[in-house]
């Protein structure tokens, strides 16, 4: 049987692969949460009025 | 081959002030061990050795130890070494060997580029996305199947030992692998070739090359990951619960040495009051505070004479 042991070596080889590359993704993909949340967040206050208003006293209504 | 005696002293001078700067970083190091020292010494003629293994976080009895801190820190900080290095280490050796060269510049630098993120971003990602969403996707769940593991018991609050750790884990992921792929990049392309010559796949290659070459260089990586995690300060507080018990469940709220330096409040205060100021816990803000010479002056406990029978915290102005 010359196929089974090759097939198990390539077989691991190609799991071992994609083992690596999600490690690569789950790496990265906080990066990319964190920026996403903070830019959909941060996007709807970010109007002029936050640049040249003065922020509020304390106890009133912002 | 003699050499003349202006070069000669030159080099003397030379030698002497670099042996200097040298033995200033240790001469810095044990300063700051010695003022360390000093500074905690009321607290350990307080409470001796006892200091470091009690659970007791006590402002009203003043009785502290420190263990829920020391706890705390070390849990947070292996949680996230385990989970960042073989993520990390995978992410390397997918850059290096697997991936496509177009991926390779991108994704070694977005993964660097979490390394650029300030840490109080990361706790406040954390306080509004990370523990949601582990609270309710993970912990809940899990402690609904597998509560009876000491690891996972209930209640789950959502701040929590865990929370922390994940969260470590993401901020030391950019360490841990740029010194992996530096590690991976001293092994000789000359054996990496000779394993794949004859014939063996690339994983193979991997194991063979890990195992001789690099296993002594992830550790180092590992290290310099737990140093960063056992002193991050503003993210674990943000997340870390912020509760001084040593408890077994990761899924309970803890607390770390650096958050307790950050945010001592409540707790600080009370020691103050406890100890007449005396008890250096953290020093800092207790010269800084104008209380102070009042403080001093008053015996413990005393009521104050202007109040209506309230015992004065000394963070009270009015």
């Amino acid at each position: 049987m010359k196929g089974t042991i090759a097939f198990r070596r390539k077989a691991a080889d190609r799991t071992m692969k994609w083992v690596f590359a999600l490690c690569a993704l789950l790496v990265i993909l906080p990066l990319f949460l964190i920026f996403f949340d903070l830019l959909i967040k941060g996007a709807k206050e970010l109007k002029v009025t936050l640049l040249i208003d003065l922020p509020h006293p304390v106890g009133e209504p912002g | 081959m003699a050499r003349k005696t202006g070069e000669n002293i030159k080099d003397l001078l030379f030698e002497r002030t670099t042996a200097a700067f040298a033995f200033l970083v240790l001469f810095l190091a044990m300063l700051l061990f010695a003022v360390l020292l000093r500074e905690s010494l009321p607290a350990l003629r307080k409470f001796g050795a006892a200091f470091l293994v009690t659970g007791t976080w006590d402002p009203v009895l003043d009785r502290f130890g420190a263990l829920p801190f020391i706890y705390g820190t070390l849990v947070s900080s292996f949680l996230a070494v385990l989970i960042a290095v073989p993520l990390s280490v995978g992410a390397a050796i997918f850059i290096d060997e697997f991936a496509p060269p177009w991926m390779k510049t991108p994704v070694s630098f977005l993964a660097e580029l979490l390394a650029a993120i300030p840490s109080v971003i990361y706790g406040l990602w954390g306080i509004f996305v990370l523990v949601p969403v582990l609270r309710d996707v993970f912990m809940k769940p899990v402690t609904k199947y597998l509560g009876w593991i000491p690891l996972f018991k209930g209640p789950v609050y959502g701040p929590s030992m865990l929370a922390a750790g994940v969260l470590l884990s993401i901020m030391i992921v950019p360490f841990i692998l740029s010194v992996s792929r530096e590690v991976l990049a001293t092994v000789p392309q000359r054996q990496k070739e000779a394993v794949l010559s004859l014939g063996g796949t690339r994983w193979e290659m991997l194991r063979i090359v890990i195992g001789q070459h690099c296993i002594p260089g992830i550790f180092g990586a590992t290290i310099l990951g737990l140093g960063r995690a056992l002193g991050e300060t503003m993210a674990v507080t943000m997340v870390i619960g912020n509760r001084p018990e040593a408890l077994l469940s990761l899924f309970q709220p803890g607390y770390s040495m650096a958050a307790g330096i950050l945010d001592g409040g409540s707790h600080r205060q009370r020691v103050h009051r406890g100890r007449r100021g005396r008890l250096s816990f953290l020093p800092r803000t207790r010269r800084a505070h104008p209380l102070r010479d009042d403080l001093r002056r008053e015996p413990r406990g005393q009521v104050d004479p202007r109040e209506d029978g309230r015992a004065r915290l000394p963070g009270d102005l009015t």
